[in-house]
């Protein structure tokens, strides 16, 4: 059982960087950037209130978005950050999503509006995205 | 002849077109129906030119058909025709807000989620699929309906198809499924659900003939085969809605056993008998054989092209009598009935095409950041249509086809 170190990133606020997506577990996905990153990619998302429930989607570096991080099979970048508050208790961990693969790493209803109407990503992005479709940065 | 273009000013996320009315998805989470003849014959045109005008953007069934053969046989009547295409061509057609505004009939807020994944118009019913779900709506064509759209399913949906009033679901890693649309008859104790065609990863899903293609870039695609409804005087067209509602997939058949090799890593769509896999720098289309036509084979090759490698890899694909359109990460490439390539460069926002309705099959839709770019292509009146590789055949009659003008 991997141990999972949770950091206080304000007060009632923690996050944690899971070591099976750092790891080389075949079965997940893994970030390509830093642990300090990985956390300025999650308080950012979670100060712009991209949050709905118990999920939250980022992007790194903020208005320039790259690749964070390579899906599961390791020949695809990813650049979308999906983090999960599993028990609600305000504890969070966080890996790089496949919409591709998995119909739910793509954004919700609520964060989509969001980043089109802000431009978070252009809409053309945010399209393919939702569709399981190639997306390139 | 050559292809025409309205451009609309202004920043949109996608567009239908059906029964004489432009249904345009705004941005700002609007949507906005506008009265599409009145526009087009709005456009300050001259009269010499409106003829190519009706024929591009109202009535694409003008020019097809047998009764016009021994006319355009007539290199005089063809050079004639071309030459009204031409002079439109030069004309700015250019639609800014205010001349939208002119022409819309109605404007509200969209009874379906913001920025929906994928719409569809099928008897005078909106589809549109979201991440939370599948929602239709009647739409009068006259007014945005106040009430939110009804759901019929929750499930992250990324795309749809529709045949018979079944429809088609493209439910990511959930997997390909049916539904039965807004208008089947349900009976008094039913409620609309989903049945699970196939579990493999589906992104997008196509109806070729009365089977499913279900395609995913990562895994590639599958066809669920259904044997069609048998026509007869005695049965109504609720009664085959109902039989192929309640049948069972006879055969789930691997893309690598259509193609005869791998289709992961492709993208594929189809839609009546074509089959078109864009893979590694070539597309590749099949025609997809009919249960009584089968010896050995379950498809037959038909042709294949090169694609150029600065427009990327592809994203996404459909069919229209005109062609068979491939997204790619740079461009979007039209294979014309004709054999010529046009390509756009860019990356849109949406496209689409309307291969099923009567009066619009010549057109494609592009939304981009700041404008949509209406197309219309002009070509496919000439091309025959029994032996054109690449888009559907004008003239080929199948039920359920067609179900908009």
């Amino acid at each position: 059982m991997a141990i999972v170190n949770f950091k206080k990133i304000k007060t009632g606020l923690y996050y944690a960087c899971h070591p099976h997506h750092r790891n080389g577990n075949g079965n997940k996905s893994q970030w390509t950037i830093s642990k300090p990153a990985e956390i300025s990619c999650f308080t950012h998302a979670h100060a712009q209130a991209w949050v709905d429930g118990t999920r939250a989607f980022g992007i790194f570096p903020i208005g320039n978005p790259d690749y964070l991080g390579v899906a599961q099979e390791r020949h695809r970048q990813l650049f979308l950050a999906r983090f999960e508050d599993g028990n609600g208790n305000q504890r969070w961990h966080g890996y790089p999503a496949d919409p591709q693969k998995k119909a739910g790493d793509r954004l919700s209803e609520v964060i989509k509006e969001k980043w089109i109407r802000t431009n978070v990503l252009p809409p053309a992005k945010v399209r393919k995205l939702q569709r399981g479709e190639p997306c390139r940065l | 002849m050559q292809t025409l273009k309205i451009t609309i000013r202004g920043s949109f996320w996608d567009t239908q077109l059906y029964k004489d009315v432009l249904y345009v998805f705004e941005l700002d989470g609007a949507v906005r129906l506008v009265n599409w003849p009145a526009l087009v014959e709005g456009l300050p045109v001259p009269d010499r030119c409106r003829l190519a005008m009706e024929c591009s953007f109202l009535r694409s069934d003008y020019l097809y058909g047998n009764k016009w053969d021994r006319l355009f046989q007539d290199q005089e009547i063809q050079a004639l025709l071309a030459s009204k295409f031409s002079a439109a061509l030069h004309l700015p057609l250019e639609v800014d807000g205010q001349m939208l505004d002119q022409f819309t009939v109605d404007r509200d807020d969209s009874p379906f989620p913001y920025a929906p994944n994928d719409t569809l118009f099928y008897k005078d019913h909106l589809y549109a699929v979201s991440q939370s779900g599948v929602y239709s709506q009647f739409m009068s064509g006259e007014t945005v309906p106040r009430n939110r759209a009804d759901r019929s399913w929750e499930a992250a949906v990324s795309g749809l198809d529709v045949n018979l009033d079944v429809l088609a679901l493209a439910a990511g890693d959930e997997g390909l499924f049916r539904s039965p649309s807004a208008t089947y008859d349900l009976g008094v104790s039913l409620q609309p659900h989903a049945e699970q065609v196939s579990q493999q990863l589906c992104n997008d899903c196509s109806y070729v003939r009365s089977s499913i293609l279900s395609s995913a870039h990562e895994t590639g695609a599958t066809l669920a085969e259904f044997r069609a409804p048998k026509r007869s005087s005695e049965r109504s067209e609720e009664d085959r809605s109902r039989e192929f509602w309640e049948a069972k997939p006879l055969s789930v058949i691997k893309g690598d056993d259509l193609f005869q090799e791998n289709t992961a890593g492709s993208f594929c769509w189809g839609s009546r008998d074509r089959i078109c896999m864009a893979k590694d720098g070539v597309l590749t289309v099949i025609k997809y054989l009919p249960f009584n036509d089968r010896r050995r084979n379950l498809t037959k090759p038909v042709r294949e092209i090169p694609l150029h490698s600065w427009k990327g890899s592809p994203v996404s694909g459909d069919n229209a009598v005109f062609g068979a359109i491939l997204e790619l990460d740079n461009a979007l490439v039209v294979v014309r009935s004709d054999d010529q390539v046009d390509t756009f460069r860019g990356e849109p926002v949406n496209w689409r095409v309307f291969p099923r309705s009567k009066h619009f099959t010549n057109q494609l839709h592009v939304v981009y950041e700041d404008r949509i770019e209406i197309l219309s292509f002009n070509h496919d009146y000439f091309v025959d249509q029994k032996t054109k590789s690449f888009g559907e055949p004008h003239n080929e009659p199948w039920s359920g086809r067609t179900w908009g003008t």
